[in-house]
């Protein structure tokens, strides 16, 4: 689904992200974890298309995307959620789900301005979709509040839910679990699993091992801005390297 | 109707004045558009200029009926606002305004030397005939015959208020809303930016050139003075006093900062320094502007509130 091949980021002096080469399979739901400063959003900035690579190329279902704008590659099919919750937030619940499935929509200016049929039906069947996200994500009740004011937990949850609204392939979840608790991490997990099922592909960006081990069939390692590590949650637990990478060396005796 | 306008002509509102309250509004609500989509650009004096010289210049010399000739000045404003949006909006915030008032500052210059620029042209190509006046310098162009009528301005508000309407529904206003409050999120969400942005922009421009093409039709006499970085400021003013949560809300600012020194005139030598109080007062007390639907739910429910008291009074009356 999605290839990286010696992906590389440098800002002025420092190499962000060094000779990344990743592969993220279709219907998968591969991990990616490292300590803070690893790279970690960077990559993710690459891959979406808020940032493009100094070398290296991404292959996005068979497409060439490390030039492409970030719009364009949400058409291709790439949705994703953001560390620090970047809701719209002078926007209801309700509209946060309209807008973000703007690419599903076709209605010009024109149509709105003279009110086609095709302007009333698209915008009946984004609010349609919409009403479904929000059910799925049990934020019904909280239809017309507005985004800003919502409960941590729900702002979470309606980032997840406006990823999905895109109707995307590949949905990249940076750090969903930031700030839950572990009730909600588990309940964040199923919704997880529920994507997969679906036939979605997923990477998670986490700091929580647990709710990688739940759900991640394979995990990828970043340090220092290069993959030092990738195999099954298993293998990377009993890695020397990567326990190095995190609780660093150990001293000799 | 004429006991309503005598009454607003003994507060010095007459009719000359009322007509430049809604071009105003007109200018007012082009710099909403732009503002709706998160940039911050000072740009409308400049179309406004374009708007007002291209459509006196067509009605003035080259003998084009008075529709058209505005309508041109609209387009015109549109079509350079396409070379001019391109680039700058890639700036944000307040470099975006400090480069858009460049762009009306060259604009203002183009104008003022325009035939100068030509006259050179002429004698460096050793051509024979006499260099035409288009802008005629600093002196602009005057003699103007007043044609804006208060009626053409009525509709253009209705009108563009109708558009405004349907805009903050559609597809198009919410990916501008969505872009101003997050631009990264909004492309990350599929919406293309770029376009968006100079779409808003260009719109914002060419409002602005029938703003200018109307106001070049009522002040008898347009000058390249007209239109520069207090005319900018004078525009941002009137979103700002009205305020932007709202599409009514550039509308009833620019009514009401056109009419205010109006009002104000009988204090004379004070009525510079009471208009910048008033509205010092109104920025500090009203941040959301006169649209600020929370205070229209306020006044509405104080009005009731005293509405109800006096009507209690009255049942109270009756049973005594």
């Amino acid at each position: 689904m999605l290839v990286l091949k010696h992906i590389s980021r440098q800002f002025g002096g420092l190499m962000a992200l060094q000779n990344v080469a990743m592969h993220i399979p279709a219907g998968q739901i591969v991990g990616l974890i490292g300590p803070n400063g690893a790279g970690k959003t960077t990559l993710i900035n690459c891959m979406t298309g808020l940032d493009h690579p100094t070398a290296g190329e991404i292959e996005f279902g068979g497409t060439p995307i490390q030039k492409k704008p970030a719009h364009r590659i949400a058409a291709l099919g790439m949705a994703r959620t953001y560390q620090n919750i970047r809701l719209f937030g002078e926007m209801t619940v309700l509209e946060n789900l309209v807008v973000a499935q703007h690419g599903l929509g076709k209605a010009n200016l024109i149509d709105s301005l003279v009110q086609t049929p095709r302007h009333r039906r698209e915008n009946e069947r984004l609010r349609e979709n919409a009403l479904q996200l929000l059910k799925r994500f049990h934020l019904e009740q909280n239809a017309t509040v507005l985004a800003g004011n919502l409960p941590y937990g729900d702002q979470r949850r309606l980032e997840m839910a406006r990823a999905l609204a895109t109707n995307p392939k590949l949905i990249l979840l940076d750090e969903p679990t930031a700030g839950m608790n572990p009730v909600e991490t588990a309940e964040l997990g199923e919704q997880i699993l529920r994507m997969k099922a679906e036939g979605k592909t997923l990477m998670v960006v986490e700091h929580d091992m647990s709710l990688i081990a739940q759900v991640c069939d394979e995990i990828y390692v970043l340090n220092f801005g290069q993959i030092i590590a990738h195999g099954t949650h298993q293998e990377i637990k009993n890695n020397p390297v990567v326990v190095e990478a995190y609780l660093g060396q150990e001293e000799g005796e | 109707m004429g006991f309503v306008s005598d009454a607003l002509a003994s507060i010095g509102l007459n009719e000359f004045v009322i007509t430049l309250m809604f071009v105003n509004a007109i200018l007012a609500m082009s710099i909403y558009l732009t503002l709706y989509g998160g940039m911050f650009s000072l740009a409308n004096a400049g179309f406004m200029a374009i708007g007002s010289y291209v459509s006196v210049i067509l009605t003035q010399s080259h003998d084009w009926p008075f529709l058209p000739a505005i309508l041109a000045g609209m387009v015109a404003a549109g079509l350079i606002a396409i070379p001019i949006g391109l680039p700058v909006l890639r700036l944000r915030d307040i470099y975006l305004a400090i480069a858009t008032i460049g762009f009306v500052e060259i604009t203002r210059i183009m104008i003022l030397n325009l035939d100068k620029i030509i006259a050179e042209a002429y004698t460096r190509l050793h051509m024979e005939s006499e260099p035409p006046k288009i802008t005629n310098g600093p002196l602009g162009i005057t003699g103007i015959p007043v044609e804006t009528k208060l009626e053409y301005l009525v509709v253009t508000v209705i009108i563009l208020s109708y558009f405004m309407i349907r805009m903050h529904r559609s597809r198009f206003g919410r990916a501008l809303a969505a872009i101003r409050q997050d631009e990264n999120v909004a492309a990350s969400q599929g919406i293309n930016v770029v376009y968006y942005k100079n779409a808003a922009f260009i719109l914002g421009a060419m409002m602005a050139g029938l703003g200018g093409g109307f106001s070049g039709h009522l002040s008898r006499i347009i000058q390249p003075g007209s239109y520069g970085f207090g005319t900018a400021v004078d525009i941002l003013a009137y979103s700002v006093l009205g305020g932007i949560s709202s599409w009514y809300g550039p509308i009833l600012g620019g009514l009401a900062l056109t009419a205010l020194p109006e009002v104000l005139r009988p204090l004379k030598e004070y009525t510079g320094l009471i208009n910048g109080v008033v509205l010092l007062i109104f920025i500090a007390y009203l941040p959301g502007g006169l649209g600020d639907p929370a205070l229209w739910r306020s006044v509405r429910k104080t009005v009731g509130r005293i509405i109800n008291f006096i009507n209690k009074g009255k049942t109270a009356d009756a049973g005594a």
